[in-house]
């Protein structure tokens, strides 16, 4: 690899000492003059029409400052699919769907307010199964528009419906070889089903955003989301506003997790903010979270395998029920590029896959850390056990044999490149020291282990862009719009602006989201925030210092070509000694006469993909990360309690860019794969109500949950990306991806009858021992 | 009907007029601007909104400002002194036990009651006592990491 000086190093988080003195600001610190505070009213049903509403007696309280209902919404819909108004007009589709939102000038007048406002509903009957929802017959229709409602183009993505399933809002196919044949080659045929629940972010900061009206007919909007500024834009389309007039700001978000790329509270803080003229914050409780927080899209996996008497695969024909709730949201993307999971990691010569997604009378879900591709990657990791054991090969030699590596077709009819799992696996293997002692007992204790591997992609089809300014101190100024939500990209950014410009990560000075100073940005989510933005910065950079050199030839009287910059200097690369400052450049003031200041702006836009909208086949994936985790655990046969006793990943994410932010992910994808294994699933009662939403009834680990720091492994394997910044590729995904079902195969290693069910609790293990 | 509170916070005495029902975090976020204070569950589960009052930690979402009258009160602010970081502050940015920030300011105070309490505590009790400050980002390494590393720190002050 490459030597950098500053690429590759854990140099400090540029928003440490933001964070850790406590002058770090989000959305819901911000205090504007007059604020006022929000409350939502949400349905008592899960599935009816709105009869009437009456908010008289509301808005006559004293300190109630606005009231709005369906009745104020813009008809406008919001979605990829634009299947939901701001607030319901005619029909709510969840318990807790919003009717009405109340602002006044405390929060418990605004609380007393709700129980005034009187709303009387004509209950349906409604669907909260998934697979009721899919069914042909299924008496329940929760969108009877669903085939008029208006779609956004998105690239790569093909709306497709089920005109006899009424629920099927998306429906994603892959088509690679010849399904038939490939099960006709085949020795051996498994099939099972696999499950993951609907599982929570909980992003230790709710959902929350502060509008503020001007006197000029603008708005400026604090939010807590990470769609970024394409967000502004829905706020735009929606409310018809003009870009101009809306400030965007996104101030450090208390972490995303994917629940956070759709805005759930924000339009209906604009309708109250518009309506009374006055700033207002809408803050969602711990319990909204719960349910609006667009949670995991739970999923139902059907796999039906068929191998050759060696193991080797030949053909797998997957089936995928997305329960995407009662909004497709960001759904839609998820089905379709979720599927991306499935093809990633292993050699598939005949695949067919039909994805679904499917609306149900429950609260919208969405992605959480990996975009779907980790409800893929957790049947088929499972799956791969199975088929193993049942074959007599040993579980990590079937993956060994079947594993895609550089060159390969995938199942996508994409060629694999830069692709290290087989290092990662390996690594992983021996960390816990796979093929001996395969299950110890110890008292109550089963000691037992497991293997996964995942991967995750970046789609193709999106844009960051970049400002970069040189400042007279010789500083570099970096202006972005990915968000800062934990993982580190100030940090990132800076240290790549350092490397182009020769200086250290502290001569850096980021500004970042906010629409008055920052560019265009699709978003921080399926792992494109380092590829995208990192591209754009080099890019900027490179053309802000063809601009400094421009300059210093103008200073030095010397060619720009024979120029370079380093240590906030312009110099001669021949002789060195002939050199100016940044300061000698510009004026007292930062100025240059006729030039004014020195910035750059540019775009990394990366829409090289294509994709058979029938078949999936093309060259839909930018990249992939990818990675393996070894789990070795203890589960008690008499209580069924899992304890996680050594984690040990490896991951090809390309170039490291910082060698202590990467390692902070990593760990804690550990820790909250863990929860995902073992604890974590939202409930409901037959009245579609969320019946654990706070973390005494829904778990979260705490630092009790998690292995000792002896116990935490993980480094990195493979080549710089080819088309990466540095070779970078996204690593906060792929963490992820690979826990859990290594955490599932684990336990299943350690018990007779086998779970294909998240979360794997205590009382699911425990029955599961004590099944025969 | 508000009434007449007198508070020490951060070493500084502070009078206010507070509803009786106001809760601590309440009024320290929204009546004084202390936004260092995280609001992440308002049940008391999760940690964030953790203050100190008379050097232990305590969860300001489940207590009332009324019922901290006369005591003394520390946020993340008070442990700063002159713009230099408190050694529990140093040794989470030097650990980069700090992600998304928002569990940062109530750990960093538990982190202040686990070392005055126990001064060198083992793995097994660092998780113990902190267990009730939840983090979503880091998966606690960096922050068991971060204890050890102000032990140092504290030691290298004395």
């Amino acid at each position: 690899m490459a030597e950098y000086k500053v690429i590759g190093k854990g140099f400090v988080r540029k928003d440490a000492l933001d964070k850790v003195t406590g002058k770090a600001l989000y959305a819901a610190d911000m205090q504007p003059k007059g604020l006022t505070y929000g409350r939502l009213l949400g349905s008592p049903v899960a599935h009816g029409i709105i009869k009437s509403i009456d908010t008289s007696e509301a808005e006559k309280l004293e300190g109630v400052v606005a009231v709005v209902t369906g009745a104020d919404a813009p008809e406008m819909r919001t979605g990829y699919i634009q299947d939901r108004h701001v607030i319901c007009k005619k029909k709510v589709r969840y318990v807790g769907d919003p009717v009405a939102a109340v602002a006044a000038v405390t929060p418990e007048i605004a609380e007393e307010a709700l129980d005034l406002i009187k709303v009387e509903y004509d209950e349906l009957p409604h669907v909260l199964d998934p697979l009721e929802s899919f069914k042909k017959d299924c008496p329940v229709i929760i969108h009877e528009d669903l085939p008029n409602y208006k779609t956004k183009p998105v690239p790569l993505l093909t709306y497709r419906l089920e005109p006899e399933r009424k629920n099927v809002f998306i429906h994603r196919k892959i088509r690679h070889g010849n399904i038939e044949e490939g099960f006709a080659e085949a020795d051996f045929v498994y099939e099972d089903t696999y499950t993951m629940p609907r599982a929570q972010h909980c992003p230790m900061e709710p959902h929350s955003c502060v509008v503020e009206p001007d006197v000029n007919g603008g708005i400026t909007i604090w939010a807590s989301e990470q769609g970024g500024v394409r967000l502004k834009y829905f706020i735009c389309d929606t409310f018809g506003l003009e870009s101009s007039k809306v400030r965007f700001i996104t101030p450090y978000v208390g972490g995303g997790f994917g629940g956070k790329v759709d805005l759930m509270v924000t339009p209906i803080a604009v309708m109250l903010a518009v309506k009374s003229g006055r700033p207002v914050r809408l803050e969602m409780s711990r319990e909204e979270v719960f349910i609006h927080g667009n949670p995991r899209s739970p999923a139902i996996v059907q796999i039906k395998d068929g191998y050759k008497k060696d193991g080797t695969l030949v053909a797998r024909h997957i089936t995928e029920y997305i329960n995407g709730g009662a909004y497709s949201g960001h759904v839609t993307v998820l089905c379709n590029d979720g599927a991306f999971g499935a093809t990633g990691t292993y050699r598939v010569p005949h695949m067919k896959l039909d994805a679904y997604g499917i609306h149900t009378n429950t609260p919208a879900t969405g992605p959480y850390r990996a975009l779907g591709a980790e409800l893929l990657d957790f049947a088929i990791e499972c799956h791969m056990d199975r088929a193993a054991d049942q074959l007599g090969i040993d579980q990590l030699e079937i993956r060994k044999k079947n594993l895609l590596v550089d060159g390969d077709i995938d199942a996508n009819g994409q060629v694999t490149y830069n692709n290290a799992t087989m290092a990662a696996l390996d690594k992983a293997a021996e960390y816990i020291g796979w093929g001996k002692d395969m299950r110890k007992e110890d008292g109550p204790w089963i000691i037992a282990k497991g293997l996964a591997c995942g991967n995750k992609y970046t789609m193709s089809g999106s844009t960051s862009s970049i400002i970069a300014k040189a400042h007279d101190d010789g500083t570099i100024e970096i202006r972005h719009y990915q968000i800062e939500m934990g993982q580190g990209c100030n940090t990132v950014m800076a240290q790549i602006a350092a490397e182009q410009f020769g200086i250290t990560p502290d001569k850096v000075k980021i500004v970042f989201d906010d629409s008055a100073f920052c560019p265009f940005d699709h978003g921080t989510f399926c792992s494109r925030g380092t590829f995208m933005n990192g591209n754009a910065v080099i890019k900027t950079c490179q053309k802000l210092k063809e601009m400094v050199l421009e300059r210093g030839a103008e200073v030095l009287g010397i060619p720009a070509d024979r120029l370079d910059t380093k240590n906030g200097e312009v110099f001669e690369v021949a002789s060195p000694e002939r050199k100016c400052t940044y300061k000698q450049m510009f004026n007292n003031g930062g100025w240059i006469p006729e030039k004014g200041e020195l910035i750059a702006t540019s775009a990394f836009t990366y829409e090289e993909g294509n994709i058979d909208a029938e078949t999936g086949q093309g060259e839909p994936v930018a990249y992939y990360s990818y990675g393996a985790i070894g789990i070795e655990l203890a589960l008690n046969r008499d209580t069924g309690e899992v304890r996680i006793l050594k984690s040990g990943g490896w991951y090809d994410a390309g170039q490291i860019l910082n060698e202590k932010t990467i390692q902070g992910q990593i760990d804690g994808a550990v820790a909250m794969g863990i929860g995902q294994a073992v604890f974590e699933e939202t409930l409901f009662n037959s009245n579609g109500k969320v019946i654990n939403g706070n973390y005494r009834d829904y778990k979260i680990p705490t630092m009790l949950d998690i292995p000792f720091n002896a116990g935490i492994e993980s480094g990195f394997v493979g080549e710089p990306h080819k088309r990466g910044p540095y070779g970078a590729k996204g690593i906060g995904e792929v963490a992820m991806v690979p826990i859990m079902p290594a955490i599932a195969n684990a336990i299943n290693n350690a018990m007779d009858v086998k779970v294909n069910d998240l979360p794997m609790t205590k009382e699911r293990v425990w029955w599961a021992l004590h099944s025969k | 009907m508000k009434q007449l509170m007198r508070f020490k916070i951060n070493g500084e005495t502070v009078e206010a007029a507070v509803l009786p029902n106001t809760t601590l975090l309440n009024f320290l976020r929204d009546g004084l601007g202390i936004t260092s204070v995280k609001r992440g569950c308002d049940e008391g589960d999760c940690g964030a909104c953790t203050v100190l009052i008379n050097g232990k930690g305590a969860a300001s979402c489940s207590m009332l400002a009324a019922q901290a009258q006369g005591k003394e009160i520390v946020t993340i602010e008070g442990l700063s002194k002159g713009g230099v970081l408190s050694p529990y502050q140093q040794a989470f940015v030097d650990e980069f036990a700090i992600q998304c920030g928002f569990c940062t300011p109530g750990m960093v105070l538990s982190v202040v009651a686990l070392l005055d309490e126990n001064p060198e505590p083992t793995e097994e009790e660092i998780r113990d006592y902190l267990r009730g400050n939840i983090c979503r980002c880091t998966g606690y390494t960096n922050i068991i990491n971060a204890v050890h590393r102000a032990q140092e720190l504290l030691k290298e002050a004395e």
